[in-house]
């Protein structure tokens, strides 16, 4: 089994972690998922903001019930003043969150 | 490769959630991933998210490894691109063995009794996956709700309706992948849906692509034989929801022509997949662009994570040589 290294800095992990989506057709899970959010943190910060938007949504359609991804997008939303979409992002993590057993 | 679309609409640009946005050009391989440690955050800069702590963008660049990286590019690159998407599909159905038979094969064995009972358990998934998409949008206004009912309930009906042993496999995976569209963009550009519930729309698509997988216990890929019949069992979801009023009824409509389109490419390259595949190729420019815009967005990401490969690895090669 390969081990994969998680970045501590992003958001927390999501309990809510079905495989379903898009990532389950080519067999892209959760370890793929947080590079992707990883990713997108280093595009960030590089400047290149739209890059890591895209990245962002790119590794929530690979598994949309789990929160981080979205977490994640939602603060470089909220931070390059895309204030509303954060906010209707935010609510939806905090439906995933809530309805989690966890 | 798909050719690059152009976006001149302002709504499009400044929706962030789209994948299909007209980005900044890709940057050179060799420069295309800067780690953050090296460069510093300028605050303020227009084009740039103010804000990003260092030490994150430090600790993410630790967080990746090469093994990794060259899985999710290849991942990524079969999202991208129709034909590897195809094989993908085809691979994964292969591999479930037990789902080998097609359509045709598994209806002239089936009793009424079995047909009668796969309706009833299409029936029980799609509640079940009404009752689980409605705790994960318990936030979100009502129309959102209602819409994603509709869709579920569509899935349900289609699953109901049709004999295949695949139908249901099939509808939850139009509807993920209606959820990985571009067509929530495409409908705002278009005026259909007001731009500030685009974004319930997005995710409403894919909590509802999602949780229906859940509830199934099947992934998008099981059963899909062909991408065609996924199209169509798209068209008839879009049909039944057509009562939905909170949306327009041409967002699901166009998302189904998008995935016919998709499924006219795939038909192309059907013989050498091995698959049956019967699509007609139907003029619909509108939903073809939003697909195409979608499969290039995974190909921009896909990009950046071979050169941040790359990138790591001439790092990894140019220190071994200095310790030599």
């Amino acid at each position: 089994m390969e081990t994969r290294e998680y970045s501590t800095a992003l958001a927390p992990a999501s309990p809510c972690s079905e495989a379903t989506g898009l990532g389950a057709l080519v067999g892209l899970g959760e370890a793929d998922q947080d590079a992707l959010i990883a990713m997108a943190t280093m595009e960030e910060a590089a400047g290149r903001v739209h890059d890591a938007l895209e990245t962002l949504h790119v590794a929530a359609s690979l598994q949309p019930l789990r929160a981080r991804p979205w977490t994640a997008l939602a603060a470089v939303l909220r931070r390059s003043g895309a204030h509303e979409r954060a906010e209707v992002i935010e609510t939806f993590v905090q439906g995933l969150n809530d309805a989690s057993p966890n | 490769m798909l050719p690059r679309i152009e976006n001149t609409n302002a709504a499009r640009i400044d929706s962030a959630m789209s994948p299909g946005v007209t980005l900044e050009p890709n940057v050179a391989p060799e420069s295309a991933v800067e780690l953050a440690a090296d460069r510093p955050v300028r605050e303020g800069a227009s084009s740039r998210a103010p804000g990003v702590p260092a030490a994150d963008a430090a600790s993410a660049s630790t967080a990746l490894n090469g093994a990794q990286l060259g899985n999710l590019s290849m991942g990524l690159l079969a999202l991208a691109d129709p034909m590897s998407m195809l094989m993908a599909i085809a691979s994964h159905e292969r591999a479930q063995g037990e789902r080998v038979n097609t359509d045709r094969a598994q209806d002239a064995g089936r009793s009424a009794e079995a047909a009668a009972n796969q309706r009833m358990e299409a029936a029980e998934k799609a509640q079940a996956a009404a009752r689980k998409a409605h705790g994960l949008l318990k936030f979100a206004p009502k129309w959102v709700k209602k819409m994603i009912g509709g869709i579920i309930a569509a899935v349900g009906v289609v699953g109901a309706a049709f004999t295949g042993g695949a139908s249901l496999a099939l509808a939850i995976a139009a509807v993920v992948l209606l959820a990985a569209g571009d067509i929530v963009d495409a409908a705002v550009s278009r005026g259909w849906i007001k731009p500030d519930k685009a974004q319930w729309v997005s995710l409403g698509l894919h909590v509802a692509g999602a949780v229906l997988m859940s509830v199934s216990g099947v992934g998008a890929a099981e059963g899909a034989g062909t991408l065609a019949q996924v199209a169509s069992t798209a068209s008839r979801v879009a049909k039944v929801v057509e009562d939905v009023n909170e949306i327009k009824d041409a967002v699901l409509e166009a998302v189904a022509a998008g995935l016919e389109f998709k499924s006219a490419k795939f038909q192309r390259h059907a013989e050498a997949a091995g698959l049956e595949v019967d699509a007609a190729l139907q003029d619909q420019e509108a939903a073809s662009d939003s697909m195409r815009s979608s499969f290039e967005s995974y190909a921009r990401v896909a990009q950046r994570v071979q050169s941040m490969q790359a990138t790591r690895q001439q790092a990894a090669m140019a220190q071994a040589r200095s310790l030599a």
